[in-house]
């Protein structure tokens, strides 16, 4: 792969942009029903939008399409069909809430509506700012999206924030409704459990919130029955206890594979859990019924530090992962587990994008960790952009979220952009593109939280930018995946 | 002659003033010392049955409202007024109910509390639905008010659907592995183990459904016990509640036992005898289980003499609750209260956050788990967590 020149990429990004914007323009104005971004016969129109042309993109294998800002940088994003449209809707949350695109043009999100920050406030609020929504999730069935609420969000703290999870009606994209804000003692993250019947709220770092045991030294997950929005309810027990060694600490996601187990990362590694079904649990002995507020452990634990610095937080703060169902190479179905691990600290020995194997983990040895004993899994490769075509030297640099395309992986690295890693041999993952927005004059730089492989397009939640849509124009390696998940990939 | 359903008006307001002005008096004030200047009235309306059956609940009802207003003057009123309580017999049926709101009405309530009965709260609410005026409903089921609709009607009590939510969570925090659902056939048990039946199914639990109408619970023990259920959840009457939990353990189950809000009764404990230890109930929250509630159950004693019930306590959180709307809205215009009491800020009741549904069922209900020990029942669990 070749980077293109600089300034060759720019003149042709502008041109691009100028060209494909000329859609996306047309949408502001009130044109004729054939435009492509007017959605007035399904339910309503589009409200203006900013797009910020990357002329200063550092990019290879990828081409710019749009960017659009909506409310404002976002750390997450998801999406739901709606049949009776016969499209997508994207839906992005970040600290100025909540905005909503129609995808009927998937290369053009069209605004079509918003929650504001200020319009999320609860009393007591200090300010109008969202925090943070990580790996936003949605129910696709009841058009529900999930704003999870953290502690530091309007103006609160780790011990004096209120922390949970908005629950806002998208059955009218165009008209989005909160239902109810319910407080919850977590709110990093939050995934939808079996079917978006419960919900797993997760993190942050530090306790010190009301509800929390003080031994612990991060929030773990905490369910919340929501079969019935009118009615949700959380559960005062917490799941996945005792996770870093035997301490309970931080849960930062939750990312269910497509068998349906909830895999809950964090400090201290990576654990799934059945949360349907009746399974054999490896820790009591015994073949009992999962539930997702009892789940039964399957596998997992987390991999030996690879950053030669040491951090004491962040060697073992698996940030999120990805168990890949299926076999790749010479692993077996299921064998593997991709992870990030965040450590946010100088980009030479910032957080890396780790492989794993999950074998030897299946008889509930992650759960009988403990520092003098430690259980580790095997790490099968580890890969960073540093020192890697179209990388920075300095900024923020560490591995964020992703999604997984057939082989290739698809993954938000802060100021390093968006990185297309081919996994097809899991002991040798390999940058195949990448797209970097470095600040110029009119230029917005780039902080990549989460990239979305969806429906032949890329989706960046950036925290500076808004969302990029971009195309990956390499070679896709394995076979494409029918489903993508974006954090719960339920059957 | 006590006449059950009639209609009269009880001046208590008077009595109320008396009685606040006598706190207040005891009280501080921000301006010179004395008792808070209150300069007008806000007039809240109590609907209760005042003979018959029920008036011994009735008055237990109007005695919580009248606490509440006593204590809100005693803190300098609402608005800077004094708050005052008439009260009204809503009886038990639809009639009573329609007459005791119109005359409220006629007193110019700024709101009401009350109802006990369900058809008298719910012909209530439909006659304030005209004017608009709020209803905190604090005794009555809510099921039926709720599908009735009225926008300015608000239960505080939980629906029989948030009893089954109530029986399935506490299920899960005992782990159950098989759970068998037990009704004596009666309409109003049948629906409430339907709805505990179809949430366990939907989470993937192995459950059993069985009705009962007869006598032979010997047998139905031995069924259950067979099945292999570690969790009998029974929804029928207290006394063959009581019955099947004694048939239960002489057969040699060993799991837990649990009986809906019908067993809160001694009928159940003297039935069961000492079977019945252990045995866990979904019920409403009472002054009796809440530790929440101690303090204020002794001034309740100090003034009326005697323990509170549940109706009392409802109708003391829901004259707060009105009082806490009203100052919200700065007004007592009956639109700017309503549009207040589903965001009610830092209001709590003895049972924790109170906050409304869109469709004005709690969101957060009064169902807790009782459980018996020593022979009497105890709290096992508020099942809240804000």
């Amino acid at each position: 792969m070749k980077a293109k020149p600089l300034v060759a990429g720019a003149v042709a990004l502008a041109m691009a942009a100028a060209v494909q914007l000329g859609g996306a323009g047309a949408a502001f104005a009130a044109g004729p029903a054939s435009s492509p971004s007017d959605n007035s016969a399904h339910g309503g129109g589009v409200l203006d939008d900013v797009h910020n042309v990357p002329t200063t993109a550092v990019k290879g294998n990828v081409t710019f399409i749009d960017n659009v800002r909506g409310v404002s940088g976002y750390s997450a994003l998801n999406f739901i069909n709606y049949k009776k449209y016969g499209y997508d809707f994207m839906f992005a949350n970040g600290t100025g809430g909540l905005a909503v695109w129609s995808l009927k043009n998937p290369k053009h999100p069209a605004l079509v509506s918003k929650i504001t920050a200020a319009e999320l406030r609860l009393p007591g609020d200090t300010q109008d700012r969202f925090w943070e929504g990580e790996n936003m999730t949605v129910d696709p069935k009841r058009k529900l999206v999930f704003l999870t609420r953290d502690p530091r969000g309007f103006g609160g703290t780790v011990s004096t924030g209120q922390s949970g999870v908005y629950i806002v009606d998208v059955k009218n994209p165009w008209k989005p409704e909160v239902v109810t804000f319910h407080p919850i003692p977590a709110g990093h993250t939050a995934t939808c459990i079996n079917d978006c019947k419960y919900l797993w709220s997760v993190g942050p770092a530090n306790t010190g919130t009301p509800g929390q045991d003080p031994s612990w030294k991060g929030v773990p997950v905490r369910v919340t029955d929501i079969h019935d929005i009118k009615h949700p309810y959380t559960f005062d027990q917490a799941v996945d206890l005792g996770r870093h060694d035997g301490v309970t600490d931080y849960v930062h996601s939750v990312d269910v594979d497509k068998n349906g187990i909830a895999w809950a990362s964090g400090e201290g590694g990576v654990r799934g859990y059945w949360t349907q079904g009746r399974h054999y649990d490896p820790v009591l002995k015994r073949k009992r019924v999962a539930t997702a507020y009892d789940p039964v452990p399957y596998a997992g634990g987390t991999v030996v530090a690879t950053n030669p610095a040491g951090t004491e937080f962040f060697d073992f703060f698996d940030h999120n992962a990805y168990h890949n169902t299926e076999k790749v190479r010479g692993f077996d179905k299921g064998e593997l587990l991709y992870i990030t691990n965040e450590n946010i600290t100088t980009c030479s020995q910032a957080g890396e994008f780790k492989i794993a194997s999950l074998k030897g983990s299946y008889d509930g040895e992650g759960w009988r960790s403990t520092p003098e004993n430690p259980f580790r899994l095997d790490l099968i490769s580890h890969w960073s952009p540093w020192g890697k075509e179209g990388s920075a030297t300095t900024g923020s640099c560490s591995a964020h979220w992703f999604t997984v395309n057939g082989n290739i992986v698809a993954q938000g690295w802060y100021g390093q952009g968006t990185r297309f890693i081919d996994v097809s041999d899991p002991r040798n993952p390999t940058q195949v593109g990448y797209f970097r927005v470095p600040a110029g004059e009119g230029v917005t730089g780039g902080s990549a939280s989460a990239v979305y492989w969806h429906n032949g397009l890329v989706y960046v939640a950036d925290y500076n930018r808004g969302v990029d849509v971009l195309r990956f124009d390499g070679k896709l390696a394995g076979k494409p995946d029918d489903k993508i998940c974006w954090n719960s990939c339920d059957k | 002659m006590r006449r059950r359903g009639a209609v009269r008006s009880v001046a208590l307001g008077a009595a109320a003033l008396v009685v606040s002005g006598l706190l207040g008096a005891c009280s501080g004030s921000d301006e010179g010392g004395g008792a808070p200047k209150l300069r007008g009235e806000i007039t809240f309306g109590v609907l209760a049955p005042l003979a018959g059956d029920l008036a011994e609940r009735g008055q237990d009802l109007v005695d919580g409202a009248q606490l509440a207003a006593a204590e809100l003057n005693d803190q300098g009123g609402v608005l800077g007024r004094q708050v005052k309580v008439v009260v009204e017999d809503g009886g038990c049926t639809s009639a009573t109910g329609e007459q005791g709101a119109t005359g409220l009405a006629a007193k110019k309530v700024v709101g009401m509390v009350g109802g006990l009965c369900e058809d008298a709260a719910v012909a209530a609410a439909k006659a304030m639905a005209a004017t608009g005026t709020p209803f905190l409903v604090s005794s009555a089921r809510a099921d039926r008010l709720i599908e009735a609709g009225v926008s300015s009607a608000f239960p505080m009590e939980a629906t029989v659907y948030q009893e089954a939510l109530a029986a399935v969570h506490w299920m899960a925090y005992r782990s159950a592995q098989q759970v068998a659902v037990l009704d004596d056939g009666s309409p109003a048990a049948q629906r409430l183990s339907g709805l505990v039946t179809d949430r366990l199914k939907a989470d993937g639990l192995p459950v059993s459904r069985q009705s009962t109408d007869g006598p032979d619970l010997a047998k139905l023990a031995g069924t259950v016990t067979a099945s292999k259920a570690d969790f009998v959840y029974w929804t029928g009457a207290a006394e063959p509640g009581g019955r099947l939990v004694s048939a239960l353990r002489q057969a040699g189950y060993t799991g837990n036992f649990m009986a809906s809000s019908e067993s809160d009764s001694p009928k159940f404990l003297q039935a069961a005898g000492e079977a019945a230890e252990d045995a866990f109930l979904t019920t409403a929250a009472g002054p009796k289980l809440l530790p929440t509630a101690a303090d204020w159950t002794a001034r309740f004693k100090d003034r009326y003499r005697r323990d509170p019930g549940r109706d009392a306590m409802q109708a003391y959180d829901a004259l707060r609750a009105l009082a806490q709307a009203v100052r919200q809205a700065g007004d007592t215009a009956p639109s700017k209260v309503v549009e207040n009491i589903p965001r009610l800020e830092d209001f709590t009741t003895f049972t924790g956050v109170l906050r409304f549904a869109a469709d004005h069922s709690l969101t957060y209900d009064n169902y807790v788990i009782a459980q018996v020990k020593g022979g009497t029942f105890t709290l096992a669990s508020k099942l809240r967590t804000d």
